[in-house]
């Protein structure tokens, strides 16, 4: 009886009700949007990472994930190409591996010279681990030994393009320098302006005689089965790799290689969900409010209901009921809403390009903006969203539990 | 018959001094002139880019082939600013960054203060004997100096930032007068003149040194070393991170 007294009272004014509903749904709407907008960039990011930069799991000599962005060269996975291939056939959940090797070059254009990253790939191997190749801009990827590909921003700032002359000075392993002219032969263009801005790529049977290496590498990439964001997993895998490969080798995960970025993205998380939450509290002072305004109309009406021998837990859950019913509402209504932000977020995308301008975004990220589907979240906003109404109506219910019967007949 | 014997004579002589020195100890000459055990110096090092010159002025001190200390005094926009090498490691002190910042291995091969040298060519102070094999190719003059010119090659698993290099050393001053470092693959990276030396403590050092970068357009650079001392003492906390800091 009193769920339909409930029901009967959220209905009573039905405005008042549908606009404290709304104002929860629209709070509860933006937590999925925000959480959805923050999936959909992470995610952007491990991709763009996964496609270019690292793969899921990398195996690099002991000793050198600390310094591995000073490219040291004197600790390299010696015979790297047959290691690669045994950890392909080895373990089921190694779709393909790739070596790599990274070293720095110092790059001179006619008119500007750069330090940058170079990267020997094995053209073949490589195009299996990750997606160079789909983000040729101009001219071709790696086809044999003499070509050069550049990152597009590189390419930018040393002012060359396809088909121009530039010399890679790099220092070989025994501290040798070497300068060679390349032509560029292919410009890439990833939406990881760590490449783009920084990359040289060369074939690895080159980059091993310039830098007398022969058959090393720096590390070998390991695309694996499953999702990438299941870390947990690919820490299980890469400890019995490193395992089975002894005290030289160490394995790391896309997300340990990348630790710092996420951290700084995290931040970022943090007080988008903070701004979320400011929404969510202003939309429960607003329930609050509605409440507290159906007591006071109501004065009588609960002192009657008294007089009559509801006792105060009984109006206290009649309270409680309508705030939750309102809850529900705006709940549900926060969830359908947000489900329609987040598929048009995700299956159309944000468009940043005109509103960033000439502007590089600093993490591997694409200027289209997609959202992640998250439907788990969802429905704990949804939970979160009912529980908190129900509870915060704990404040305007004691009001109303206080009423005595006899001064609330004298109001009338 | 007489002028004959004497012919003979000059010709045999000629062949037996051209003998009677090895490129490596020629070599070993050169590094006796270039290698200082410790030194102290003022200097001004001249930048000119497309015509224009810069004047720069540093004083520094060196101890060995391990520890080394630069630091510029002048133009206001560089003072203060330090170099340190200690073994292995490069440190570098910017006055407003306020901390010694260590230098990345391939970053030694970047432009000191954007001259013509690199890091490692301003501070190097290692016997090229220890770390090429030299062969002597005859014989030429620079200007008006007669020398021996000599090919260095890097030693099998040796350490060196040049594979080869063609120098011009001074029949009498025993300095290269004239030195073309090259990378592995053979292409002319440094050109390097001493246009002037003096005598101190027994040795020929060079005071002017000119070095043009071959990957650059329309650039050289000069080292004017003045007020040079070798073999003296040097407080020990010179080479230290403390002092580079202070």
């Amino acid at each position: 009886m009193l769920f339909k007294l409930a029901i009967r009272n959220v209905f009573r004014h039905t405005r008042r009700t549908l606009i404290t509903a709304v104002a929860i749904g629209v709070g509860l709407m933006f937590m999925i949007m925000i959480d959805s907008m923050f999936g959909g960039m992470e995610n952007q990011t491990v991709r763009n990472i996964l496609e270019t930069d690292n793969s899921e799991l990398v195996v690099y000599p002991a000793g050198v994930f600390e310094d591995r962005f000073l490219f040291p060269l004197d600790t390299l996975i010696e015979d790297a190409s047959a290691m690669s291939a045994e950890l392909e056939q080895k373990y089921p959940d190694v779709i393909s591996a790739t070596p790599r090797l990274r070293f720095a070059v110092f790059a001179i254009g006619p008119e500007a010279e750069l330090f940058a990253l170079g990267m020997g790939i094995d053209p073949q191997k490589d195009a299996d681990v990750f997606q160079l190749q789909n983000y040729i801009d101009e001219g071709r990827f790696l086809a044999a030994d003499g070509d050069l590909v550049i990152g597009s921003g590189l390419a930018k700032e040393l002012n060359v393009g396809l088909g121009d002359p530039i010399l890679v000075q790099t220092r070989s392993r025994r501290g040798v320098m070497d300068v060679r002219e390349y032509e560029i032969t292919g410009i890439v263009n990833t939406s990881n302006p760590v490449i783009n801005r920084n990359a040289i790529f060369i074939s690895l049977a080159e980059a091993q005689v310039i830098l007398e290496a022969p058959g090393a590498a720096s590390e070998i990439n390991l695309h694996v089965k499953g999702k990438p964001k299941d870390t947990d997993r690919l820490n299980i895998l890469g400890s019995g790799i490193s395992e089975d490969l002894g005290a030289s080798y160490e394995t790391y995960t896309w997300r340990d290689l990348n630790a710092g970025m996420f951290e700084i993205a995290g931040q970022k998380q943090s007080v988008g969900f903070f701004i979320a939450f400011i929404v969510i509290v202003i939309a429960l002072v607003g329930i609050v409010n509605t409440m507290l305004l159906s007591i006071y109309e109501r004065i009588p009406e609960l002192g009657t209901m008294r007089a009559m021998g509801f006792s105060k837990g009984n109006i206290r859950w009649m309270m409680l009921m309508e705030g939750s019913v309102i809850g529900f509402f705006g709940g549900l209504f926060g969830v359908v809403l947000g489900l329609v932000v987040v598929i048009l977020f995700t299956e159309v995308g944000f468009d940043m390009t005109p509103l960033l301008g000439t502007y590089e975004m600093p993490y591997p990220m694409s200027f289209v903006m997609r959202g992640e589907y998250n439907f788990g979240y969802m429905a704990f906003v949804f939970f979160l969203g009912w529980i908190i109404s129900t509870v915060i109506t704990l404040i305007p219910a004691r009001k109303a539990t206080r009423i005595e019967p006899s001064e609330a007949l004298r109001s009338t | 018959m007489k002028r004959l014997l004497i012919s003979i004579l000059g010709i045999a002589l000629a062949a037996t001094s051209l003998e009677a020195i090895t490129a490596s100890q020629i070599l070993d000459k050169v590094d006796a002139n270039m290698v200082a055990s410790t030194m102290k110096f003022s200097a001004e090092l001249k930048i000119s880019i497309s015509g224009s010159v810069r004047t720069k002025e540093f004083k520094g001190f060196s101890a060995g082939e391990d520890k080394a200390y630069m630091e510029f005094t002048s133009p206001s926009r560089d003072k203060g600013t330090r170099f340190l090498k200690l073994g292995d490691e490069f440190w570098m002190y910017l006055p407003n960054v306020g901390k010694a910042v260590k230098i990345a291995g391939h970053a030694m091969r970047g432009s000191l203060m954007g001259s013509d040298f690199s890091y490692e060519d301003a501070i190097s102070n290692e016997e090229l004997a220890e770390s090429y094999d030299a062969s002597l190719e005859g014989e030429e003059k620079v200007g008006d100096k007669n020398c021996y010119v000599l090919k260095l090659s890097l030693k099998e698993g040796a350490e060196g930032s040049y594979y080869t290099q063609k120098l011009w050393v001074g029949k009498e001053s025993f300095i290269p007068i004239k030195a073309e470092y090259y990378s592995r693959s053979g292409r002319l990276m440094k050109d390097v003149q001493i246009l002037e030396f003096k005598r101190i403590s027994g040795k020929n050092y060079p005071t002017r040194i000119r070095m043009e970068n071959k990957l650059r357009k329309n650039t050289w650079s000069e080292f004017v070393l003045t007020d040079v001392q070798i073999g003296v003492s040097i407080p020990a906390n010179v080479f230290t991170k403390g002092y580079l800091e202070r």
